[in-house]
């Protein structure tokens, strides 16, 4: 069997706070194979986003071990770490997070230039390729307040991939979109997969997670490694059913 | 985007030829508004020249289901692609309206339909 | 370069247009005020440089009042002065008033003869220059030749003529011939010690200067040694032997090193004042930028923490927001460096008179240009640096969470110990957040702190000083002085005056000089020179204001002297004890007969007393006074009424072969107080623009405050306050930066203006500090707080709970 893209030994985060020390994640064991698609699901401060932030190094554990692609992402220092991520990981922030200055295409080429890869045509071209897979190109030259929600969602997506990280996180993209918007941005994760991509998607949409092959449940700071049950995706779909019939 | 429509069996076949973004949502939305208030309300989309549909497009064909249904009649998708079917499954449309592999097979459901 | 970080630095400074302006504006205002400042005095003392040759200056000169009517051996004189130790050439001048106009003119002009006792070419001190073509003048031939600044002025060529008003000439005037132009680059002075103007200097051989200005001996002695030191030790001597050797009196010493000329020292001394506070505008449109980057920064937190997921360095994001701040200088120093140059050359055009020189067409200073540039990207690079260092370091963790209010809020013990005051909550929140973002007010404070003090003390000296010069000319009764070139029959002139002038009430007799009073150092000159005024106590020349002693009260005769305040402090004499006074290289003792208070370090005595000790005497060796000093009947004539009467007095004078200067009293009061006016102003522009740089940075700072505590007004919204309350609270925080500010202010005004007094060597008696400054620093305070106060103020008040959420 081929290695895994992520693992994650023993994984502890505990916060101080003025009530006492606060365990967010007590322990977590996991693999993460190239190729798969994760989403992450479960309750409001259960510790989903502290997890996706071990993953990229943003923040570090209080004790355990989380390798990515090979690197110890617990221990490199800042520095090393920056440039490591510049490379490998693609982050996709639920407030989108561009930068309003920048035009659509410059913000995709942001990350080459940080990461100093290709020389100026090259980025320029690669990002307009992005674009156009995202289905935003004819948006290239405005600035990300003239776009909506999904469109901007997706030139973030076009923006996380311009690296060709080996690993792309969203810590809930679709939680700022309208459902309409999610459902198609959300499409773009299924077909990220089919060529290839790892994405570990962290939501508390559920619809949006029914047909994702691996969903886990973070509550309690442990992650269940079993699937949503049947009867819990079947009530998904009921609720999704009597949502739609309001309309 | 080219739109093309035809009717057989009484029943409207659109052919939307394209991308779905929010331009040619609205003018898909016009052609579609412009058939009901024609009348007709029996409508099949056929999407099998569609590659993508964005959440205007969505937008759109829920609005003209619910009229199509308020009217009295319905409209029927077919031929979705891999995509526009997950895209589809995600938001739940997959249950709010009938999906069939071809326009052919839509067109039958109405006179199936029709027939109960 | 990469592409990224500055298409990021430029399109953030066009996105935030106003604060970009604000910034760049300041730095314009700065770079403006250095460069237009150092050009000028750059290119003023390269001209006096260039002008002023070293080896042609005197070491010494000494103004000398000339005996009438005797017959004067000059060059005898001059050989004997040559012979005092360690001087190495001796040369005479003799500069007088001399009416002149055009061919044609109605009126005369004033003007002046220079003439020196050497022929022109052998001149070696002060030497003037043939300008263009021409010749010198000759004797006896009605030759004449004019400096080329009056040349240039009317117009006037070699082979024109001009006609010439001589004592006991035509009234018509005489025609003289224009023979060459001359360039004289050298300040000369009058007997009335008025700087002579160069677009009114004429130049005669000697012989046909006397007969010109109707006078037989020099007004100036000029003297080199064989090196400055050498002149220190020994001008005392050279001071006696006028007295031993001559007939002349001696009536003003000064020496000079030629090496540091006073000329280029005073330019420098005052150019190098108005550029500090160029450099001080300067260093607080920096603190402006400080706040600026800072405030950008802060709200920049969560893009600098994406960039930062992005792969951006430290270093990376370091080069963007510090590219920010130098991209503010760039467009303020450019339009800066460009108009400053401009400006600075038209300012020495307009100072170089004042300043005895003459600067002609235009040029740049490079010096100046340079000197902005670099502070022009320097200062906001500096600025910027501790902001974008602070704010980049924030991890990517704190720049996505950051809630924006503060976890450990409320611990400390001044926190608890401050929640037991019982104050309003609004007032107690307003201070807590005031105490909170400490660095950032802390800045704002102390610009606010600055420009009030500077503001406060400069306005307090200048009111002080307007005041006591005020003052000054009050003790004089008289409103013209008249110094004939040769000493006069005084009741002769007298009579003369009183039938023929209308308008004057009394003609009285006046010495004016210097004299050695022993143990007396000047705080001015550094010698022990005091400046001597002998007068007639029993007319009303002059009105002094006696605090101790009785002086000439019982006896309008008494011998003795009057010393100022200063002098018998410095001294520490009183009416009783006795100074002594050398004068004619002799020695006398003489009894304080009272104190007065006066500006300026003074000595007056009886006139008669003074004329004999100084030997001030007629050709019968009766005490004869220098000067007149005339009253008029109209008791508070206009600068053109007393103009008038002077025209009319010379008139009368030179009809009856008397050629005399004459000193326009209220002129010179004017021309002072316009003179302090102006250099107040400049002062006080330089405090404003420091106070509106405060304000804005006020405005800022609270603007910043507003934008990161959206949530707390939100919350605060949610639980029922009002607008006012919200406004009230912002407008509260404004009103405390800005009234510490002045609290702080006071003592520090008192402060800049004791040390702008001792920079400006102003040494007036009394002169101080005026308390109405700090009301008016007060009154200033509150207007600029509450104004920058009140933007924010309403801003926050307006901000709805959907709004707040909405950017949440």
């Amino acid at each position: 069997m081929p290695e895994p893209l992520v693992q994650i030994n023993d994984l502890v985060k505990t916060y101080e706070t003025p009530a006492g020390p606060l365990s967010v994640l007590q322990g977590i064991d996991m693999e993460i194979g190239r190729g798969e698609f994760i989403a992450l699901v479960g309750p409001s401060g259960g510790g989903k986003s502290t997890f996706l932030n071990m993953l990229t190094g943003i923040d570090r554990p209080t004790s355990g071990m989380v390798v990515v692609d090979g690197v110890d992402v617990s221990t490199t220092s800042e520095r090393k770490l920056t440039r490591w991520r510049a490379r490998n990981i693609g982050i996709v922030f639920q407030f989108f997070q561009l930068l309003p200055t920048l035009t659509v295409l410059e913000n995709v080429m942001m990350p080459m230039d940080f990461a100093r890869v290709h020389d100026r045509q090259e980025r320029s071209d690669k990002a307009m390729t992005l674009l156009e897979r995202f289905d935003v190109a004819d948006q290239a030259d405005k600035t990300p307040d003239l776009l909506s929600g999904g469109q901007q969602q997706r030139v973030a997506i076009a923006r996380a991939l311009a690296n060709d990280p080996v690993l792309l996180v969203g810590d809930e993209p679709t939680g700022n979109l309208d459902h309409m918007s999610a459902a198609v941005v959300f499409e773009t994760f299924y077909e990220l997969r089919d060529q290839g991509q790892t994405v570990v998607i962290v939501t508390h949409d559920r619809e949006v997670v029914q047909d994702v092959p691996t969903v886990l449940r973070l509550s309690d700071g442990l992650v269940d490694s079993t699937s949503l049950e049947a009867a819990a995706k079947r009530q998904t779909r009921e609720q999704q059913a009597t949502r739609l019939a309001d309309l | 985007m080219e739109i093309t429509q035809r009717v057989e069996d009484g029943i409207t076949v659109v052919q939307p030829d394209g991308r779905i973004d929010t331009l040619a949502a609205e003018q898909l939305d016009q052609a579609l508004q412009a058939t009901m208030a024609g009348g007709d309300h029996k409508i099949v989309m056929d999407m099998s020249k569609v590659e993508y549909i964005s959440s205007a497009g969505l937008r759109s064909l829920a609005a003209v289901l619910v009229k199509c249904r308020e009217e009295g009649g319905d409209m029927k998708l077919a031929a979705l692609n891999e995509r526009v079917t997950r895209v589809f499954k995600i938001i739940g449309f997959d249950i709010l309206m009938s999906v069939s592999d071809t326009p052919e097979a839509a067109i039958a459901e109405f006179s199936a339909s029709a027939a109960s | 370069m990469f592409r990224s970080r500055w298409r990021k630095i430029l399109r953030d400074v066009w996105a935030r247009k106003s604060r970009s302006a604000m910034a760049a504006t300041a730095i314009f205002v700065g770079v403006l005020g250095v460069v237009t400042l150092l050009s000028a005095g750059d290119l003023l003392t390269s001209q006096l440089k260039q002008d002023l040759r070293e080896e042609d200056l005197p070491m010494q000169a000494v103004f000398v009042s000339a005996p009438g009517g005797a017959d004067l051996d000059n060059a005898a004189y001059l050989d004997a002065l040559g012979e005092s130790p360690g001087v190495t050439r001796v040369e005479g001048r003799a500069v007088r008033p001399l009416a002149w106009k055009l061919p044609g003119d109605a009126e005369f002009d004033d003007g002046f003869i220079l003439a020196a006792w050497e022929p022109f070419d052998e001149i070696t001190i002060q030497p003037m220059r043939l300008s263009g073509e021409g010749r010198y003048p000759s004797t006896g031939q009605h030759e004449i030749a004019i400096e080329r600044r009056m040349a240039d002025k009317h117009g006037l060529g070699v082979g024109d003529q001009i006609l010439l008003r001589t004592p006991g000439g035509d009234a018509g005037g005489d025609a003289w011939t224009i023979t060459g132009l001359v360039f004289m680059p050298y300040p000369s002075f009058s007997a009335a010690a008025a700087a002579v103007p160069s677009d009114a200097s004429m130049f005669a051989t000697f012989e046909d200067a006397q007969a010109l200005g109707g006078f037989v001996g020099f007004s100036t002695l000029y003297a080199r040694y064989t090196d400055f030191p050498t002149a220190q030790e020994q001008s005392d001597s050279f001071f006696a032997a006028i007295a031993q050797e001559t007939p002349y009196v001696a009536v003003y010493n000064y020496i000079d090193d030629p090496a540091e000329s006073f000329f280029i020292t005073q330019t420098a001394q005052i150019t190098g004042m108005l550029s500090m506070l160029g450099i001080i505008a300067m260093v607080v449109a920096g603190l402006l930028v400080v706040n600026i980057v800072n405030s950008i920064v802060g709200e920049d937190k969560r893009q600098i923490g994406v960039m930062k997921s992005l792969g951006a360095t430290r270093w990376d994001n370091f080069v963007i927001y510090a590219g920010i701040a130098i991209t503010f200088g760039v467009i303020g120093t450019v339009p800066g460096v460009v108009i400053g140059s401009y400006l600075g050359a038209l300012m020495a055009q307009a100072m170089d008179e004042t300043l005895l020189t003459s600067i002609e067409g235009f040029s740049l200073s490079s010096s100046a240009i340079l000197t902005g540039i670099v502070m022009g990207l320097a200062i906001p690079f500096l600025a910027a640096i501790v902001p974008v260092f602070l704010g980049t370091r924030v991890t990517i963790l704190q720049a996505m969470t950051d809630v924006g209010i503060s976890g450990d809020y409320g611990k400390s013990r001044w926190a608890r110990a401050f929640n037991a005051v019982p104050l309003p909550t609004n007032t107690k929140q307003a201070v807590t957040n005031v105490m909170r973002k400490k660095g950032r007010l802390a800045l704002t404070w102390l610009t606010l702190t600055l420009a009030a003090a500077s503001f406060m003390g400069i306005f307090g000296m200048f009111v002080s000083i307007n005041d006591k010069i005020g003052g000054l000319f009050d003790a004089f009764g008289y409103e013209i002085v008249v110094v004939p070139n040769e000493r006069q029959d005084f009741e002769q002139v007298r009579g003369l005056i009183l039938a023929g002038v209308p308008g004057v009430e009394a003609v009285d007799p006046g010495i004016g000089l210097a004299v050695e009073l022993e143990d007396y150092v000047s705080p001015e000159t550094d010698t022990s020179q005091l400046q001597m005024t002998g007068f007639d106590p029993a007319a009303g020349s002059m009105e002094l204001d006696i605090v101790a002693g009785t002086a000439w009260a019982d006896d309008p005769a008494r011998e003795g002297i009057v010393l100022t305040r200063g002098v018998a402090n410095a001294l520490d004499k009183a009416p009783g004890d006795t100074v002594a006074l050398v004068a004619q290289g002799q020695r006398a003792e003489i009894e304080v007969i009272g104190v007065a208070s006066f500006a300026i370090d003074q000595g007056f005595m009886e006139w008669r007393t003074l004329a004999r000790l100084v030997g001030s005497t007629n050709s019968q060796g009766e005490p004869a006074p220098t000067s007149m000093l005339i009253q008029l009947v109209n008791p508070d004539p206009t600068v053109e009424e007393v103009d008038d009467v002077i025209d009319e007095l010379d008139e009368v004078l030179l009809s009856d072969g008397i050629a005399a200067s004459h000193v326009n009293q209220i002129g010179v009061a004017e021309e002072i107080a316009q003179l302090i006016t102006m250099f107040g102003s400049i002062f006080q522009i330089a405090a404003i623009v420091m106070a509106v740089i405060g304000a804005i940075g006020l405005l800022s700072t609270l603007s910043m405050s507003v934008f990161e505590r959206l949530r707390e007004i939100g919350i605060m919204r949610s639980i029922g306050a009002g607008s006012v309350t919200i406004a009230s609270q912002f407008l509260t925080e404004g009103m405390l930066v800005g009234m510490s500010a002045w609290l702080v202010a006071v003592p520090l005004a008192y402060l800049i203006a004791g040390g702008l007094l001792a920079s400006m060597e102003i040494e007036i008696e009394g002169v101080g500090f005026d308390p109405s400054a700090l009301w008016i620093g007060l009154i200033g305070m509150i207007v600029i707080t509450v104004l920058a106060s009140l933007g924010p103020s309403l801003s926050a008040a307006r901000k709805t709970v959907s709004e707040i959420l909405r950017y949440q």
